[in-house]
C-alpha cells in the first residue's frame, strides 16, 4: 500500500513536471513566508516608535505645562490631578533603561537635560492602592492595565523631574504569521500556480518526447505539428527536420539496394535458363548452387527494401492461429518446429509482416540453433512471441552486433554457416514496421530466444 | 476456346528482353508447345489477332505498357486465355494485385525452369469453365458468418478478424469450398495422399482442427459434418464476391 505511493512520489519528483513543481512551491512559500517575516517586524518597530513617540508627548506636555506654572502643575501632579502623569514615586531604580526612548527624549529638551527613562512595572508607578488588587469591578477584570515610563530629566530651570506616565496599554495585532490558515494559503496558491507553470512548461517537451518515442520504433511517423512558444516550435521544427533527413537516407538506402537486387533478377534469369543448356552434369550442378545462392541474396535485398516500406494494412488477427499455422507449416515441410505455448485473443498487427518476421526468426534458429519452439505471453499489454533454439547461442558481447546486416555469428564458428546473414535486419526491420521490436538474448538452459515484442 | 485436344496448345511468350524470350522459348519448344514470342504489347496484339492463344506467359514491365492493364484488357473483354505473370517484382502486392486482375498464376523471376514448364501444363490441363472463371476472379469466398480470402489465404470472421490457415488447411477448406454441400471423400479431400487415405487419421486430425478454428465465430461449429463412412460434408452454401 505505501510502498506503490513512495514509488510514485519518487517517480514524480524525478520528472521535470515534478521538480518545477517543487521547486516552485518551496520557493513561493519561503519568498511569501519571508515578505510576511519583514513585513511583521516593520509594523512592530513602527508600533513601538508610535509608542515612544507618545511617551514622549506626554513627557513634552507635562515639562511644557510646569515651565509655565510650576507650582501648581507640581501641585495637580502632586494630587494626581493630570490623567497619564504624576510624580514618579521615590527610590526607584530603572533597572531596564531605554535608550531608545532616552534619545528621544534628548532630542526634545536638549542635550543638558540628561534624560533616563524605562518602562517600569505598573505597581511601582502607581504606588502602593489602597484598592485590593482582588477586589474590582467585573468589566476591569482581565482588562489591560496602563504601560508606566519612569522618565527623568532636568529642565531648563535646571531643576531634575522625575514623572511617572502611563498610557493605555495598546494591545499590538495579533501577528499573521502564526496563523495556519494563512500558511495554508500561501502553500496552495504556490503549489497551484506551481503545478499549472510545471504542465505549460513540460507540455511542448512531452510532445517531443512521444514524437520521439514514436520515431524510435516507427521508421515512418508522422511528424509533430510545430506549436507553442518560440524555442519550442523550434525544437519541434529542427526535431521534423532531423526526421525528415533520417527518412530520407534511410530511403535511399533501401531504394539502392532495391535496384540492385531488382536490377539483378534479369541476367539471374537469363543465368538460370542457360544453365539448362550446361551439358557437364557437374559443372551444372556446382553452376546451379552458385546461381541459387546470388539468387538468395538478391531476395533478401528486396525483402530487406520491401520491408522498409511496407504498405500492409493494419489487421485484427487471432495470434495463436497464426502460430499453430506455421508451425505445421513448417512440419508438413519437416523442419523440427514446436508451438508451445499461445497467449489467446487478438493483436492489432500488419499480418504479412508479422508472418515474414516470426518466419524469418525460426528460419535462423533452425539454420544456427537445429529446432525452433515457439510461445508467446503476455505481459503488461505487450504481446511477446519467443522463437528459441537449442543450438550454441550467441557470445553476449555479439547480441546486438547480429542485427547489423551480413552478419552471421563468430567468424571462426568451426564448418562456417550459410546464410546472407540480412535475415535478422529484415526481421527487426519488418517488426518496426508493425511498431514492434525483436530482442536476442540467451537462454539459460542453453541456446538462443529470439523475441518479438509489439503492443497488444 | 479451341478443342486443345486436336492441336498442340498455342502459348505466347511476351517479354521485353530478348535473350530471356528466346530461351523461354527453346525451352517451351522442347515441350511440343506451339510458342510465339512477342517483345511488346503491339506485337502480342498483333500475333493474337493472327491466331489464337491458348496462354501468355506475360512480362509486367513491357515497353509500350503494364502487363497488369492488359490483363484487365484481356478479362474484361471476356477473354478465356490462360495468363502466367512473370515478373521481377515479386511484392506481395503485386501478387494480389495480379490475380486480382485476372492472371491465372504468377511467378517471380528469377524462376526455377522445371517450375514455369510446370504451371504451364496445370493451367492448359485445366479447362476454363464459365463457373471457373467466376471463381478465378473472385477474392472472397463467403460461406456461413466466415469468408475466405482466396489469395491471401487467410480466414476473416464476422467481426473481420483475421485467422491464419496452414497450408495444409487452406487446400482442405479449398475443396470444401469449391464443391459445397456435396460429400467428399478422404481420397477427393487430399488427393495427394490418395493411396494411404482410407487409413489417414491426419485427415482427420486436420478436419477437426479446420472445425475448431470454423467454431471461433458464430454459427461455425456445424459448418463441417462428418457423414460416417463417406466422408465430410461443408453444408453452407459458398457466395463468391
Amino acid at each position: 500500500m505505501i510502498i506503490p505511493v513512495v514509488a510514485r512520489a519518487r517517480s514524480f519528483f524525478r520528472s521535470l513536471v515534478g521538480q518545477i513543481f517543487l521547486l516552485l512551491t518551496v520557493g513561493m512559500t519561503t519568498a511569501a513566508v519571508l515578505a510576511l517575516v519583514v513585513a511583521e517586524q516593520t509594523r512592530h518597530l513602527d508600533f513601538e516608535r508610535w509608542r515612544l513617540q507618545r511617551v514622549v508627548a506626554s513627557a513634552a506636555d507635562i515639562a511644557q505645562r510646569l515651565s509655565h506654572d510650576p507650582v501648581r502643575i507640581q501641585a495637580m501632579l502632586s494630587d494626581q490631578q493630570i490623567m497619564g502623569a504624576r510624580i514618579a514615586p521615590g527610590g526607584i531604580a530603572l533597572t531596564e533603561p531605554d535608550p531608545a526612548l532616552a534619545a528621544a527624549l534628548r532630542d526634545r529638551f536638549g542635550p543638558h537635560s540628561n534624560p533616563e527613562a524605562g518602562q517600569v512595572p505598573i505597581g511601582l508607578c502607581f504606588g502602593p492602592s489602597k484598592a485590593d488588587p482582588n477586589n474590582r469591578a467585573a468589566g476591569l477584570i482581565g482588562a489591560p492595565r496602563p504601560d508606566c515610563w519612569i522618565v527623568r530629566f532636568t529642565d531648563l530651570m535646571g531643576e531634575r523631574r522625575s514623572l511617572a506616565l502611563y498610557l493605555p496599554r495598546l494591545v499590538k495585532p495579533p501577528s499573521n504569521l502564526a496563523n495556519p490558515v494563512y500558511l495554508l494559503l500561501i502553500l496552495l496558491s504556490s503549489a497551484g500556480l506551481a503545478i499549472i507553470v510545471a504542465r505549460f512548461v513540460s507540455k511542448p517537451l512531452r510532445r517531443l518526447e512521444q514524437a520521439a518515442e514514436a520515431f524510435s520504433v516507427s521508421i515512418d511517423p508522422e511528424e509533430i505539428p510545430e506549436r507553442g512558444p518560440e524555442e519550442v516550435r523550434a525544437a519541434l521544427s529542427t526535431f521534423n527536420l532531423m526526421q525528415r533527413r533520417v527518412r530520407a537516407g534511410f530511403a535511399e538506402r533501401t531504394q539502392l539496394l532495391a535496384a540492385i537486387s531488382h536490377d539483378l533478377q534479369t541476367p539471374l534469369t537469363r543465368l538460370r535458363l542457360r544453365l539448362e543448356l550446361v551439358e557437364n552434369e557437374e559443372l551444372r550442378t556446382r553452376l546451379l548452387q552458385d546461381h541459387q545462392a546470388m539468387m538468395t541474396l538478391v531476395r533478401e535485398g528486396l525483402d530487406l527494401a520491401e520491408s522498409t516500406e511496407s504498405q500492409e494494412d493494419w489487421s485484427v488477427i487471432d495470434i495463436d492461429s497464426l502460430l499453430i499455422s506455421m508451425t505445421e507449416d513448417a512440419q508438413d515441410l519437416g523442419a523440427p518446429v514446436r508451438f508451445l505455448k499461445g497467449c489467446g485473443g487478438t493483436v492489432r498487427v500488419k499480418p504479412n509482416a508479422l508472418t515474414r518476421c516470426i518466419s524469418n526468426l525460426v528460419t535462423n534458429a533452425v539454420k544456427y540453433g537445429g529446432s525452433a519452439d515457439i510461445s508467446c505471453a503476455r505481459q503488461a499489454g505487450h504481446v511477446l512471441i519467443e522463437v528459441r533454439d537449442h543450438g550454441p547461442g550467441i557470445p553476449p558481447g555479439q547480441l546486438d552486433q547480429m542485427f547489423e546486416p551480413f552478419t552471421r555469428g563468430a567468424a571462426s564458428q568451426p564448418g562456417g554457416r550459410p546464410g546472407t546473414g540480412i535475415g535478422l535486419t529484415i526481421a527487426r526491420s519488418l517488426a518496426l514496421s508493425f511498431e514492434g521490436a525483436v530482442r536476442l538474448a540467451n537462454a539459460t538452459g542453453g541456446g538462443l530466444i529470439a523475441t518479438i515484442d509489439m503492443k497488444g | 476456346m479451341p478443342e486443345l485436344s486436336s492441336r498442340q496448345p498455342r502459348v505466347i511468350v511476351v517479354d521485353d528482353d530478348e535473350d530471356i524470350r528466346s530461351l523461354i522459348v527453346g525451352q517451351l519448344a522442347q515441350e511440343h508447345y506451339d510458342v510465339l514470342s512477342a517483345g511488346s504489347l503491339a506485337e502480342l496484339g498483333a500475333a493474337m489477332a493472327v491466331q489464337p492463344v491458348d496462354l501468355i506467359v506475360l512480362d509486367l514491365n513491357l515497353p509500350d505498357g503494364d502487363g497488369l492493364s492488359l490483363c484487365r484488357e484481356l478479362r474484361s473483354q471476356g477473354s478465356g486465355v490462360q495468363i502466367i505473370m512473370v515478373t521481377a517484382r515479386g511484392g506481395a502486392i503485386d501478387r494480389v494485385l495480379g490475380l486480382e486482375l485476372g492472371a491465372d498464376d504468377y511467378l517471380t523471376k528469377p524462376f526455377e525452369p522445371r517450375e514455369l514448364l510446370v504451371r504451364i501444363r496445370n493451367l492448359l490441363r485445366r479447362s476454363r469453365s464459365a463457373e471457373k472463371a467466376q471463381q478465378k476472379a473472385a477474392r472472397i469466398a463467403r460461406f456461413g458468418s466466415w469468408r475466405l480470402d482466396l489469395f491471401q489465404r487467410r480466414l476473416i470472421a464476422g467481426d473481420d478478424r483475421l485467422i491464419m490457415l496452414s497450408s495444409a488447411e487452406f487446400r482442405l477448406l479449398s475443396r470444401f469450398i469449391e464443391e459445397p454441400n456435396v460429400v467428399l471423400s478422404r481420397e477427393t479431400l487430399v488427393p495427394e495422399r490418395r493411396a494411404t487415405a482410407a487409413f489417414d487419421r491426419s485427415i482427420d486430425l486436420q478436419v477437426s482442427r479446420l472445425r475448431q478454428k470454423l467454431a471461433g465465430s458464430p454459427g461455425g461449429e456445424g459448418l463441417i459434418l462428418t457423414v460416417r463412412g463417406e466422408g465430410y460434408v461443408l453444408a453452407s452454401t459458398v457466395i463468391y464476391e
